[in-house]
């Protein structure tokens, strides 16, 4: 329902789009109540001594015309600069007044109640003049300084012709010798039709650039208020303040030039000397900041041009010389330098914003020329300048630049949004997924935990089955088989039965909870072998102190270390033949350290080879990643140092 | 006067050891020998031993019955755990319950009767292994000292707390003696008393916990 009403809808706005395209259509020019003149005469008077303003113009048009008959030579319109001569010299005749002359004649059938109208769509000159019959109808002195940009048009009324009757109608146009002129083609007819021509002409010349100011005006305080919310982003305020200066450059196509010798030095300097300059500067620092690139120097040589454009105008300089050209010239090549540098950082940022103004700056710049060569009378005159419409693409340029960022801006918002809705949707689900599981997982864990305790009890169980198998029982077994022989002394058994449990208990006191403090599994050592070694004769110097967690060291490691302690005091107590052993522990930092020393003959470990005893001490220290140092010379005991890691990390 | 020793044993041949050794000691005299619970109960009873040797594993229940039973009468007794290879965990747990000294199996004549004659005059032996357990106990433990429940007081004095320290790397008695410019006579009644403290402070524990329990009311 709500697709057909849409479809209605579009259907009825595009008939009525239609019906105003044809009411904003251009009127029809090939009527044939009008005629458009292509060929005319033309007659050019002598040059004359007039200044260049109100007076001059209003004398120049109030004197009759100084035409020799044979001078008038047929021509062309439209035409382009007919004239152009010497420099201007004030001093000299420099102003000239040109006549067009064509013949129109009124037709038989023409109601006299219906008025006429003679149309020239552009005349670029200094002023014009209409008569009719020699008889003065009209001429633009009040506004002559507007002339480039308004349509020479004039109405005849009944009481100026007559149906049937032919009418000399010249166009005098006023023109300085150095600038030259153009005139549009000249069409005479029916006032409703060409009223409306002029009308039409005027609206795209005059209106809409002010239109389009207001327009711009109205961005430049939408952009202000951004700024306002946002004062970081300088940018805003950069394009603000071109949109104020783009405006002010607008008002030439409407505000007539004072005569006021003072208000056209302001004129000159606001409107059309230092407009550009701003426009020029503005522009490229917003484009710099909201494209993210900077070259100071640039800038600088953007605020000088403003600053000295503005001292020149306002300057002396400026009533002796004229600098026109010098500010129009710097004004476009600095224009040119800004436009580069920004195609030149479109090209390599690849952003698709920057891209379109670069785009619309090279338009603006071709739209630049055709308006400097219409003005320079090297182009058709009946064209219309464009300038203000590409000033407004390039608005539009900004503005989808902007609007593309920060709708990137939302989009991403709103995406990180739907991002955390939908994570924390997942979440939720997971905790209702673990709520709903918890008993299973609960048990799952059990069932894991049952595994892990049932893996190191396994573990466990073959390590003592290991140690049982290999000492315990061989031992226990090669005693026993002795026994069977009978060749065994009791004294032998009952050292081979002792030296099994004495295993066994080292095996018991490394299952200890406690095991990981060495400190205490070496105090368990001299708890088990002190008394054996002092009923040896063996003087214990017994130097231990308090020494960090050794946290790493697990069982199976507290039995390589009570085994490789008590076998290097039981080899003391068997081979060294000393009278004193010293147990010490020092604390390293990232290591600590046990020293084993005796004071019995010691031995030369260059010469003895290293015995099957000490190849399993080695490969004890080996195991439990800790370094054993053996120092000894014959006569001079030995000391045996076992350095062990604090933590396994420390272990390089 | 003899001191009179009372054997709980159920392996006879150890049983035959122990025995043997007290009779050889000119001033022990062994009252009885029982190799199972209810005998030893009994036998307890009966003859008020001044020693009791007692191992734990009997086949019939635990030792630390026959320990407390002898606190319970109010004896004068000095127990003594028999234990194969002073496995610490049960060690403790007796003198929690009320021991004061133990003996390892495979011990000679001579150490026993030493290690009697020692638990008699008020010194008890020590363990490394135990040393460090009840200073881990005694440090972390909140004590019961009467209607202000979680006052923290040490129960240690800090030369008993020196004595564990010593015994817990390993030092001798006769060295913690010459540190602490003691008798090693003095450090052995240090260590006794450090597990009659904790004996009393298990039973302060059991006392505090049974309250909070609702079980007991002053």
């Amino acid at each position: 329902m709500s697709k057909m009403l849409i479809r209605l809808a579009a259907i009825l706005g595009a008939w009525q789009l239609f019906g105003l395209l044809l009411l904003l259509s251009p009127p029809d020019s090939t009527n044939e109540k009008v005629i458009r003149f292509e060929q005319a005469s033309r007659c050019r008077e002598k040059a004359g001594l007039y200044p260049l303003n109100g007076e001059g113009i209003a004398a120049m048009l109030d004197q009759p015309p100084q035409i020799q008959q044979d001078c008038w030579q047929p021509v062309t319109l439209p035409e382009n600069n007919p004239i152009q001569e010497a420099k201007v010299d004030l001093n000299h005749p420099h102003l000239v007044r040109t006549w067009y002359r064509v013949h129109y004649r009124v037709p038989d059938d023409w109601p006299v109640t219906k008025p006429l109208m003679i149309f020239v769509p552009r005349v670029i000159a200094n002023a014009w003049q209409i008569k009719i019959q020699g008889q003065p109808v009209a001429d633009n002195r009040s506004d002559w300084r507007s002339t480039w940009n308004r349509p020479v048009s004039a109405p005849l009324f009944a009481n100026q012709f007559q149906p049937g009757q032919t009418l000399d109608i010249d166009v005098a146009i006023i023109a300085s010798l150095a600038e030259g002129f153009s005139i549009a083609r000249i069409s005479v007819g029916d006032a409703t039709i060409l009223g409306r021509q002029k009308a039409f002409r005027e609206y795209f010349q005059v209106v809409m650039p002010q239109a389009l100011s207001a327009v711009i005006l109205l961005l430049g305080l939408f952009f202000l208020s951004f700024w306002l919310a946002r004062r970081a982003e300088t940018e805003y305020l950069l394009l603000a303040f071109a949109s104020v200066a783009l405006a002010v450059l607008n008002l030439r196509y409407t505000l007539t030039q004072p005569d006021n010798p003072g208000l056209d030095r302001w004129y000159d300097a606001l409107i059309i000397d230092s407009a550009v300059p701003w426009i020029n500067c503005l522009v490229y620092l917003f484009i710099a900041r909201f494209a993210n690139f900077s070259f100071p120097w640039v800038e600088r040589i953007l605020w000088l041009h403003v600053f000295v454009i503005n001292l020149i105008t306002f300057s002396p300089i400026s009533l002796q010389y004229d600098t026109s050209l010098i500010k129009g010239a710097t004004s476009f090549l600095i224009g040119i330098v800004v436009k580069v540098i920004v195609v030149w950082q479109a090209i390599i940022s690849q952003k698709i914003g920057l891209r379109i103004i670069a785009v619309l700056l090279v338009i603006g710049l071709f739209v630049g020329f055709h308006d400097i060569a219409l003005n320079l009378n090297l182009i058709n005159p009946e064209g219309i300048y464009i300038g203000p419409y590409s000033v407004l693409a390039l608005f539009a340029g900004f503005l989808y630049a902007i609007q593309r960022r920060y709708v990137a801006a939302i989009n991403g918002k709103e995406r990180l949004n739907a991002d955390l809705t939908k994570r924390l949707a997942e979440r939720e689900a997971l905790m209702q997924r673990l709520t709903e599981s918890e008993a299973e997982l609960r048990c799952q864990q059990c069932r894991l935990l049952k595994l892990e305790r049932a893996q190191t009890l396994a573990e466990e169980r073959h390590r003592l089955m290991h140690d049982m198998h290999d000492g315990l029982g061989s031992t226990l077994l090669t005693t026993l088989a002795a026994i069977e022989k009978n060749n065994l002394p009791q004294q032998a058994v009952a050292d081979a039965l002792r030296s099994c449990i004495e295993d066994l208990r080292l095996v018991i006191d490394s299952l200890e909870p406690t095991a990981n403090d060495l400190v205490t599994l070496l105090a368990t050592i001299r708890y088990r072998l002190g008394q054996r070694l002092e009923s040896a004769g063996l003087e214990l110097k017994w130097e231990i102190n308090d020494l960090p967690p050794l946290l790493w060291l697990e069982p199976p490691d507290a039995l390589n270390m009570l085994r490789l302690v008590q076998e290097a005091l039981v080899n003391i107590l068997k081979h060294a033949k000393a009278s004193s052993v010293r147990v010490a522990t020092r604390d390293l930092g990232q290591q600590v350290e046990i020293q084993i020393e005796d004071n019995g003959m010691g031995f030369d470990p260059q010469t003895v080879a290293p015995g099957r005893g000490m190849l399993s001490q080695t490969r004890r220290a080996e195991r439990l990643g800790s370094e054993l140092q053996i120092e000894s010379r014959p006569g001079q005991g030995t000391l045996v140092r076992l350095i062990l890691p604090v933590s396994k990390d420390s272990r390089a | 006067m003899a001191i009179s020793v009372l054997i709980v044993e159920d392996d006879p041949i150890f049983q035959g050891v122990f025995a043997d050794a007290v009779n050889k000691a000119a001033d022990l005299r062994l009252v009885g020998s029982a190799n199972d619970l209810p005998e030893g109960l009994r036998l307890l009873e009966q003859t008020k031993p001044d020693v009791l040797l007692v191992d734990i594993g009997l086949p019939s229940g635990s030792g630390i019955e026959l320990i407390r039973k002898a606190h319970r009468l109010g004896l004068a007794c000095d127990v003594m755990v028999i234990t194969v290879f002073g496995d610490e965990r049960h060690v403790l747990e007796c003198i929690e319950a009320g021991a004061t000294g133990y003996l390892l199996k495979g011990s000679k004549d001579l150490e026993i009767i030493d290690q009697i004659h020692s638990l008699r005059e008020g010194g008890s032996p020590i363990s490394p292994a135990i040393a460090r357990r009840l200073l881990v106990r005694f440090n972390t433990e909140k004590v019961y000292v009467g209607p202000n429940p979680t006052i923290d007081k040490p129960i240690l004095s800090g030369q008993e707390r020196t004595v564990l320290e010593m015994s817990a790397k390993g030092y001798s008695y006769e060295e913690t003696a010459r540190l602490l410019n003691l008798s090693p006579r003095t450090i052995e009644t240090y260590v006794k008393r450090i597990y009659r403290k904790l004996q009393v402070h298990s039973k302060c524990e059991a006392i505090y916990e049974a309250r909070k329990l609702g079980l007991l009311w002053d």
